[in-house]
Order: structure tokens, then C-alpha cells, then sequence
């Protein structure tokens, strides 16, 4: 058995130990704590057949395709026969009831899904597209046939559905507002770090500084500040800048970006080899040629690099934004608190940890694009 | 024609001026609540009492902590939202001021010192004080038939007594707190009959009470915790009031109020109408049945008998 393979039989026995874990817990309402159902009990035949797909999708003579093909099928499997084992469990409960997710069932999720992954990374693009796609069409299926509903998860979304859609979008708009004001800040800070490097050190320095600083401290200090700057300027509220709100949560963020930005630009700026930049030289380009067709394409893989730790920074810490009225799913994450509700947490953390790692998938194919055209 | 051309200028001349009475207070009112479960429900309930009261708003509820709404309604970033008497000696710095130690004097105090000093106006309270409280498990409070702080600190005191209390830190260190206790009533909780929790949840500490973990039989609580009930907990009723007193209260700005007057005939029924127990119902319908707080206020408000 090879290194790789025993990796995978790693991971499909994790799946398994997790079919002997805590699934699903049953409690009489959201505070009180459950009663744990063990994996195996709560999903019967369903969950062994889950179980015998994924550890086929171990052996190495199995081809890749139909083993990503046996994991992903093992993962619907594992979701499906949730869904049905709570319904189950609530069907002669009273309505305050709940069933939760146990450590058991996120273990072999994660599992599964790594599984899938391990194989179908053997796979051709196209192959991988169209596999995700697949999983992507299954969920849906089964979401749109209600199997989830009795999960309390489920039942924390359905209560506030368009809170939650909108919670999600105002969170990526937010991000999104951060990345562009944190960019205004570090490109031309590292232009002009490139062609005076005396400047880099002060620089470096002062948006270091920021990150010595808790983030929630950043967001609470910019209140006052935004509040005086507004009684000096009451013209700026006109621009819908508020001291609470977006304005606070948008600046701080981009303050924490600035520093990976700057350093990936001014860093991928000074990549160039200065040998193909004496030879531009000799070749007799300009300063500006030189920057355009040979500084920057080698700069771009390590721009790009930059852009992708910000971003999934700024997914991240926007979360704290729900602390200064500035909406988003960080909202959810602390109602959540406040009431003890671990599902109504999860319903803000889950889709920002999905963000985070699509906002990595893309921004890292970006990164590799890149890197290869250069 | 002739008609139809005056008809359309009187009706511009109209327009202008209802354009011109709404200009005065074409701002709505920007409602804010805490992000606790209390403050979600307060929220809704001023806002659906507003909207009957045909009074424009714009809701940020769940805005932030204390702090933050604080801050906000001072700077005029937002104009009314719940806030509780007690936290008026933090507010102005007189934590020593035996006037928070009531109701009716704490709102008064506050009212006064934040109407000079800010311009905000205290609308009338709810009687549902929202402090540090010690409550036991059902059973025992009713077989030994305990239920004030009196019965609780002679319970304390008897010897072989199996009272154990769950709480956080803060209220066992806080000289505020369980010392106030003990110096107002006269007894010394014993520390060995402490399990202190470094974090504040009064879930963790009512969940251990309820359920009896490490012989926990009493937990540190919140006045109106909407799980008191839920967990078939008691609360030792602070009859000599040796915790300062919180109770909630829409705070406005004056100069909203003076735009907007019906505000205060709006909300008061509905302030009224929160007694310990009502709030403390509420809150669990959120808290404990997963209920929203909209639903959950907006059921309650069809309750109130209009004033």
C-alpha cells in the first residue's frame, strides 16, 4: 500500500469513526442540552452503505473517476440518511423540539469530502468540474426534496430565510468594499515604496502597527473617531458615511488588508530579476515600457498571492462587523451568542467559512493562471 | 380644460404643501436595539407599536453592545432604543449613588441626569428588573420554601447546607455583585460552594443548575432570562434591593420626541405590559422555542389593549 493510499484508508476509517460518534442530538428545545443518537443507530442500513462506498473509493485499482464518483455518492448517502434520522427523531415531538448536528457527523462529512477531493485531484479539469458539478446538483436535489428540514439548523434558517440571504449578501458587499479601499491604500503606497525603497521601512512600519491592534478594538475605536470626523464635516454624512454602520467595519477591515496587499505589491514589484531588467535596458526600453512588459507579468503570481490572503482575510474579520450595526453574517454569529443558540451561530459561520475557502479556490487558480503565463 | 388646468394647480399647491409640513420630519425614526435576545424583542415591539401609531421608522436593531448603541443615540446616529436605569450609573460615573438601588429612583435619576447632559428623554419603564439575581432549582426552593434572599442566606448558613452555586467570575469577585449580597443580607456564601465559571453565560450556570452538574442546585441569572422558567429554575427575590436596579426603558432623543410627540403615547402601553414574568415568557419563546423575535413581539403587541 502506498503512502497515498494509505493517506486515503486514513481518511475513510476517520469517516467510519465517526459513523461510531455522537450524530445527531436530540433535545427538548434550543437551550436544554440532548441526548446523543451514535451514527451507526441513528442512520441504520443508509449509513453502512455510505460507509461501504467510501472505503471503495480507497483501494488504488479502483480508477479515479468512479472512486470520486463512490466518495461523493457516499456523502450524499451519509447527508441523505441524516436528514431522514432526524425526521424520524422529531416526528412525535412538540415543536419546541430540536435535532442538532453531532461531532460524529461533521467528522465524517469532512472526511467524505476529502475523500472526493484526494480523488478527484487526479482527474482532469474537466473531469473536476463536472464531478462538482454533480455534488453541487445532488445537494440541491436533496434540499429541494425537504430532507433537511427537520434539522435544527434547517429550522433556524427557515425562521429567518431572507434575514439570512441578506445577511450574506450584505456581508460580501461589505468585503468586497473593503478589498477595493484597502487596494486604494496599498497600490500607491507601494509604487511610491518601489521608487523611493527608503520609504518601504516607515510604511511597513505603520500598517504593521494595525495589525498589532485587536480587531475588535479597531472597530470600536473608529466609532468616535468617525463621530468627531462628522461633527467637523457634516457635508460627509451626505456621502452616507455614518460613525455606526458599514463605515467603521469597511475601514477597519481594509486597514488589516492594506498590510498583505502593500507587501505583495511592492514584493512582486522588486521580483524582477534585475539581469532581464538590465537586459530591457539594453534593449533600450523606458522606465515605463520596462514596468509594463517586464516588472509586471513576473509581479502579477505575487500580487496574486496577496490578493488571496486578503480576501479571505476580509470574509473573515468582516464577521465582526455584525458587532457595529454594519450587518452581515457576523449578525447571525452573535445573536447567536447571545442566545446560546449553537445552530444559529452556525448558520453565520458555516457560509462564511464557505466563502472563505471558495474565495481561496479562486483566487488561488488565479495565483497558478498566473504563475504559468509568466 | 379650463377645470382640468386649475384641478392640476390646486393639486400641485397641494403637494407643496404636504412637501413642506413633511420636510419638518421627513426623517424617520431610527430604531436600535442591543444585540440580545431582549433587545431583539424590545426592538420589534417598539417597532411594531410605532407602526401603528403611523410614526415613519427605519430599524437597525441588534445594532451592538451597550456601548456602541450608547455611543450612537448620543452622536444622534440613531434615535431610540431600549436601555435599562440601572446602567445610568455607569453611564455618568455614580456607581455609589444608593438611587439605582430602586426603580422608580434610578429612572428618575437617569431621566434627569441624561435630559440635561444629553438631551434624551426617558420614556416611561417597564417594572421588570433585569439584575443579577441567584436563583435555585424548583424542587429545592419549593421543599425548603425559600424565595427571597432573606430565606436563601439562612439557608446558606445552616450547617449541612447542600446549596452549591454556579456563577461567573465577575459577579463572585465584583464587590457590586454576590458581596453586595452578602453585606445586605448578612451571610457568607462559602467559596468551596462556588463553582465559578470564568465566562458570564447564565445558560452555562442555569444549564448546571437544572441539570444538577457537580451538585450545582443553584445558578447566577439575569432577572428575565427568558430560560429561568424553561429550566424549572426560582428566582431569590432581592427584597432589601442590594443590586442596583435595571429596568428597561425607550431612551429618544429630545428633539425626535418634539417631531414625533406620539411616540410616548405609543410606547408606553406597551412598556406597561412587561412585568418580570411576561418578559421572561418572551424571552424563552425566543431563547428556548427558536421563535423570532418579530413573531414573538408582534404576538404579544396584538395582546395589549390599546390605552
Amino acid at each position: 500500500m502506498g503512502a497515498v493510499e494509505a493517506g486515503r484508508a486514513c481518511l475513510a476509517l476517520l469517516a467510519l469513526a465517526g459513523l461510531a460518534a455522537p450524530w445527531l442530538s436530540v433535545a427538548p428545545n434550543r437551550l436544554l442540552p440532548g441526548t446523543p443518537v451514535m451514527g451507526l443507530a441513528a442512520l441504520g442500513a443508509m449509513g453502512g452503505l455510505a460507509a461501504l462506498a467510501l472505503l471503495a473509493a480507497v483501494p488504488r485499482r479502483v480508477p479515479a473517476g468512479l472512486a470520486a464518483l463512490l466518495a461523493l455518492a457516499g456523502v450524499a448517502l451519509l447527508l441523505a440518511a441524516t436528514g431522514q434520522a432526524a425526521a424520524v427523531a422529531m416526528a412525535d415531538l412538540a415543536p419546541a423540539a430540536r435535532a442538532g448536528l453531532g461531532a460524529g457527523f461533521w467528522l465524517s462529512l469532512v472526511a467524505g469530502i476529502s475523500l472526493f477531493a484526494a480523488r478527484a485531484a487526479a482527474l482532469p479539469t474537466l473531469g473536476q468540474a463536472g464531478l462538482v458539478l454533480a455534488g453541487v446538483l445532488l445537494l440541491a436535489l436533496l434540499w429541494r426534496a425537504g430532507v433537511f428540514e427537520a434539522l435544527s439548523l434547517l429550522v433556524e434558517y427557515r425562521a429567518r430565510e431572507d434575514a439570512v440571504q441578506a445577511a450574506l449578501l450584505r456581508h460580501l458587499a461589505l468585503s468586497g468594499a473593503a478589498l477595493a479601499l484597502a487596494l486604494l491604500i496599498a497600490l500607491p503606497l507601494a509604487w511610491a515604496g518601489f521608487l523611493r525603497p527608503g520609504t518601504a521601512g516607515a510604511v511597513g512600519a505603520a500598517l504593521g502597527a494595525v495589525q498589532v491592534v485587536p480587531a475588535i478594538a479597531l472597530f470600536a475605536i473608529l466609532i468616535p473617531l468617525l463621530a468627531a470626523l462628522l461633527a467637523a464635516l457634516p457635508a460627509l454624512r451626505g456621502f452616507g458615511l455614518g460613525a455606526i454602520g458599514p463605515a467603521p467595519a469597511v475601514l477597519a477591515t481594509a486597514l488589516y488588508l492594506a498590510l498583505p496587499l502593500w507587501r505583495a505589491v511592492l514584493g512582486g514589484l522588486t521580483a524582477a530579476d534585475p539581469a532581464a531588467v538590465a537586459a530591457a535596458q539594453a534593449m533600450g526600453m523606458g522606465e515605463g515600457r520596462i514596468t509594463l512588459e517586464v516588472r509586471l507579468p513576473l509581479a502579477l503570481p505575487v500580487f496574486a498571492g496577496g490578493l488571496r490572503l486578503a480576501v479571505v482575510q476580509a470574509i473573515g474579520l468582516m464577521t465582526l462587523g455584525g458587532l457595529v450595526g454594519a450587518g452581515g453574517l457576523g449578525t447571525l454569529v452573535f445573536q447567536g451568542l447571545a442566545q446560546f443558540a449553537t445552530d444559529l451561530m452556525l448558520l453565520g459561520a458555516l457560509p462564511v467559512i464557505v466563502l472563505a475557502l471558495l474565495a481561496d479556490a479562486a483566487t488561488r487558480g488565479l495565483e497558478h493562471a498566473l504563475g504559468r503565463g509568466a | 380644460m379650463a377645470i382640468h388646468s386649475i384641478g392640476r394647480r390646486s393639486m400641485a399647491a397641494l403637494a407643496l404643501t404636504f412637501a413642506g409640513a413633511a420636510g419638518a420630519q421627513a426623517r424617520p425614526v431610527i430604531v436600535a436595539s442591543k444585540i440580545d435576545t431582549e433587545g431583539a424583542l424590545l426592538g420589534n415591539l417598539i417597532l411594531a407599536a410605532l407602526a401603528k401609531a403611523n410614526i415613519p421608522t427605519e430599524a437597525r436593531l441588534s445594532l451592538g453592545p451597550t456601548r456602541i448603541l450608547r455611543t450612537a443615540l448620543v452622536a444622534g446616529e440613531i434615535d431610540l432604543y431600549p436601555e435599562y436605569t440601572g446602567n445610568g450609573a455607569f453611564f455618568f460615573q455614580r456607581v455609589d449613588d444608593p438611587a439605582w438601588h430602586s426603580g422608580a429612583s434610578g429612572y428618575a435619576l437617569v431621566a434627569r441626569l441624561d435630559r440635561e447632559a444629553n438631551s434624551l428623554v426617558w420614556l416611561p419603564r417597564a417594572e421588570a428588573n433585569n439584575t443579577w439575581a441567584i436563583a435555585l432549582r424548583g424542587d429545592l426552593a419549593r421543599s425548603q420554601n425559600l424565595a427571597t434572599m432573606e430565606d436563601l442566606a439562612r439557608a446558606v448558613a445552616a450547617p449541612g447546607s447542600s446549596i452549591k452555586l454556579a456563577a461567573s467570575a465577575e459577579f463572585v469577585e465584583s464587590p457590586a455583585a454576590l458581596g453586595s449580597f452578602e453585606r445586605t443580607y448578612g451571610f457568607t456564601f462559602p467559596r468551596d460552594r462556588i463553582v465559578v465559571l470564568p465566562g458570564g453565560d447564565t445558560a452555562v450556570t442555569m444549564r448546571a443548575a437544572a441539570q444538577g452538574i457537580s451538585g450545582v442546585n443553584a445558578a447566577m441569572v439575569y432577572g428575565t432570562d427568558g430560560a429561568i422558567s424553561a429550566l424549572d429554575l426560582v428566582v431569590m427575590r432581592d427584597s432589601k434591593g442590594a443590586q442596583i436596579v435595571y429596568e428597561p426603558a425607550p431612551v429618544v432623543r429630545a428633539a425626535v420626541l418634539e417631531a414625533y410627540p406620539g411616540i410616548r403615547a405609543a410606547l408606553a402601553p406597551v412598556f406597561a405590559s412587561l412585568s418580570l414574568e411576561v418578559l421572561q415568557r418572551l424571552n424563552a419563546q425566543i431563547a428556548v422555542e427558536g421563535k423570532t423575535a418579530q413573531a414573538v413581539a408582534q404576538a404579544h403587541f396584538a395582546t395589549i389593549p390599546p390605552s
